[in-house]
């Protein structure tokens, strides 16, 4: 077991899914973590599970609503009031909601607005300013490969995917003089989580067809990622398919294309 | 049918782009429902057409889309006031220029309200009427900036990532109604646009601008066709074919020289070129930083209630599940 690093973590949604995965692999390599989600129970039991594997860290919890407004802010001044400073930055906390944007409910795409682009905006802002003074630091965005096509009956969960990738590769150009802050964009294909459960798209073909990866192997791609400060990262065969497909096809075939495969399975 | 005294609702109509798509709304013989921020400038884009075209119907609403429940109020508005609404134009848009580990966030976070959220508010309020009558347009204007990353100007450019993503969504969505939606994807344009960025210095705003009434006409027509995609002019369209070539790296690089400071004399003539040419009421005289940290301090005391309200239900659908 390696021996603790004295360099800290904090990774937003971390209870579960890739965020936990992330978790693990910092922890693995000696990493204080800061785990962050929204439901306590379900935070500390993930909380609990890391202690007991790695002893030798330290694992801080906070949990909190990040959808609402001004909660990134309060996040980061708890942080800042637990006197820890944030080497690496992992916003990962993000949910969908399937359906035709006719009838999916507007308060809670209006949340998730909230939690997959002005959370991951606030945090970034913060800690972004502390690594370029401090002059070292990394920071990990998880957008998707939805960000690379349209997403029919996915619509605005896409559309925050493209903002933060669109909003990372801009940061990445901006921040090149600083060599040791680093800004990675993992953009993850269907990953078996909690994720299709939240969205209510667990009839969908593509959820039932082999296309769907193990968050741990999601989860390596994106932290070996992070640690070598590569651009972007397409972790698995299906996450590069998926990109080369938004790059070569024309939007609307894509968009066609996503469609059937977001459709429900026929019973 | 829809060439008969249809309605066109056009956030963002006191300038720029949106002032001349109304312009061409309104020489086609139909009425109006201009939206802006601030009343004055509102009112005097709104005489000026109603001079100009005297048999339309030109209705203004002021208000500031950057505020939580701001579009509900816009609808309410125009149902109080009788009013169906044939064509959405989704136009309405600011942008902030800036090193983002500099810039300032509650103006960023305004952008994302009004760029972001009122966008999608505003289409989930038109769509459902526009599907049960089986007619009816949309109109969401993006940027080139959509289609590449854009340093200097991220948070912007991510808006826009957002409108064309979110677009081709609805657009196939949409497939098998009557009901279109199109994007319009400006290129760099004479208008407050840069004042209000705080861009005025930039390479791209001295350099080769297309005018809003170019990118508004290609628009219109393009839109009026239910067309899906419409790029105005020649150097729009080259730099859309660009970003499907080069990768995003290169592609940031290039939009990074473009949003670079100029220093050059020519700075100090553009800029007394652009903050002249569409100042003519009280409320334009207000500099555009100053109107815009007014937009973001409002939007802060206000924007609590909505988020609160989502919470419960977001939660409530997991735990039922
Ligand atoms: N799974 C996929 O197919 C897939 C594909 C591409 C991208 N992604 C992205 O990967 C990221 C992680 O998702 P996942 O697949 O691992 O899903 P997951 O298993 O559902 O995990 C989501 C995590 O985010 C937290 N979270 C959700 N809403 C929150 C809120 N309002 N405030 C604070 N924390 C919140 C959750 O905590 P609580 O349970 O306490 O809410 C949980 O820890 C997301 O950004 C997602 O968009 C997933
Ligand atoms: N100019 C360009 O180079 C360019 C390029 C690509 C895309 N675009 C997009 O084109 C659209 C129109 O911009 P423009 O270039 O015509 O700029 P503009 O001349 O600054 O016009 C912007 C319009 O939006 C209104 N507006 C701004 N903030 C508002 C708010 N909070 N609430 C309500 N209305 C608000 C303005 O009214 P007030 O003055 O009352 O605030 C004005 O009528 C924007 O979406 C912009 O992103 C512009």
């Amino acid at each position: 077991m390696e021996n603790n690093s004295g360099k800290t973590a904090l990774i937003t949604g971390a209870s579960s899914g890739i965020g936990y995965e992330l978790t693990k692999l910092f922890a693995k390599d000696g990493h204080n973590v800061v785990m962050v989600a929204h439901h306590d129970d379900k935070l500390q039991q993930a909380a609990q599970q890391i202690k007991t594997e790695f002893p030798l860290i330290r694992v801080e919890t906070v949990s909190i609503d990040l959808s609402k407004d001004g909660s990134a802010d309060r996040l980061y001044s708890i942080v800042q009031d637990r006197g820890i400073q944030i080497e690496y930055l992992v916003n990962n906390a993000g949910f969908g909601e399937k359906g035709q944007f006719l009838e999916t409910d507007l308060d809670k795409e209006i949340a998730m607005i909230h939690l997959n682009t002005i959370t991951v905006l606030t945090l970034t802002k913060r800690y972004l300013r502390e690594m370029i003074n401090r002059g070292s630091g990394r920071i990990l965005q998880v957008s998707s490969v939805a960000a690379f096509l349209p997403h029919p009956l996915l619509a605005v969960y896409a559309g925050t995917k493209s903002f933060v990738k669109s909003f990372s590769e801009s940061l990445q150009d901006e921040i090149k003089e600083h060599k040791n802050v680093t800004i990675t964009v993992l953009c993850p294909p269907p990953t078996e989580t909690n994720f299709f459960e939240v969205a209510h798209m667990e009839n969908s073909k593509v959820v039932n067809s082999p296309q769907v990866q193990d968050a741990d192997e999601v989860a390596r791609g994106g932290y070996d990622g992070m640690m070598n400060g590569d651009a972007r990262v397409l972790p698995t065969l299906v996450a590069k398919m998926y990109a080369a497909q938004g790059i070569t096809l024309p939007d609307s075939i894509n968009a066609a294309i996503v469609h059937s495969q977001l459709e429900d399975i026929k019973k | 049918m829809e060439n008969k005294t249809s309605t066109a609702l056009i956030t963002g109509a006191s300038s720029g782009i949106g002032l001349e798509l109304a312009r061409c709304f309104a020489r086609d013989g139909h009425n109006l429902i201009m939206v802006a921020h601030y009343r004055g400038k509102l009112q005097e884009a709104a005489e000026k057409l109603h001079k100009e075209f005297p048999g339309i119907r030109v209705e203004t609403i002021a208000l500031d889309l950057s505020k939580d429940h701001a579009p509900e109020k816009l609808y309410k508005e125009v149902q109080h006031r009788g009013l169906q609404v044939d064509f959405l134009v989704n136009n309405a848009g600011f942008g902030e220029y800036g090193p983002f580990y500099k810039s300032d966030l509650q103006k960023e976070l305004a952008m994302i309200h009004l760029n972001v959220i009122a966008h999608v508010h505003l289409t989930k309020l038109y769509l459902p009427e526009m599907i049960s009558r089986n007619a009816g347009k949309i109109l969401q204007v993006g940027s080139v900036a959509s289609f590449m990353p854009a340093p200097l100007q991220s948070v912007y450019g991510a808006t826009k990532a957002f409108v064309l993503s979110f677009g081709e969504a609805l657009q196939e969505e949409l497939k098998g109604t009557k009901v279109t939606v199109s994007l319009l994807f400006p290129p760099a344009t004479d208008t407050n646009f840069f004042n209000v960025a705080g861009a005025q210095d930039t390479v791209l705003a001295n350099g080769n601008l297309a005018t809003a009434k170019e990118v508004a006409e290609s628009g219109y027509k393009g839109f009026m066709k239910g067309q899906a995609r419409i790029v105005p002019t020649l150097k729009g369209k080259i730099e859309v074919i660009q970003s499907n070539i080069l990768p995003d790296a290169a592609l940031a690089k290039a939009m990074k020289k473009q949003s670079e400071e100029i220093k050059s004399k020519k700075t100090a003539t553009k800029k007394a070129a652009t903050t002249e040419a569409p100042a003519t009421t009280s409320s334009e005289t207000e500099t555009p930083k100053k109107r815009t940290t007014k937009t973001a301090k409002a939007k802060t005391t206000e924007t609590a209630t909505p988020v609160t309200e989502t919470a419960p239900n977001k939660k409530g659908a997991k735990k039922t599940t």
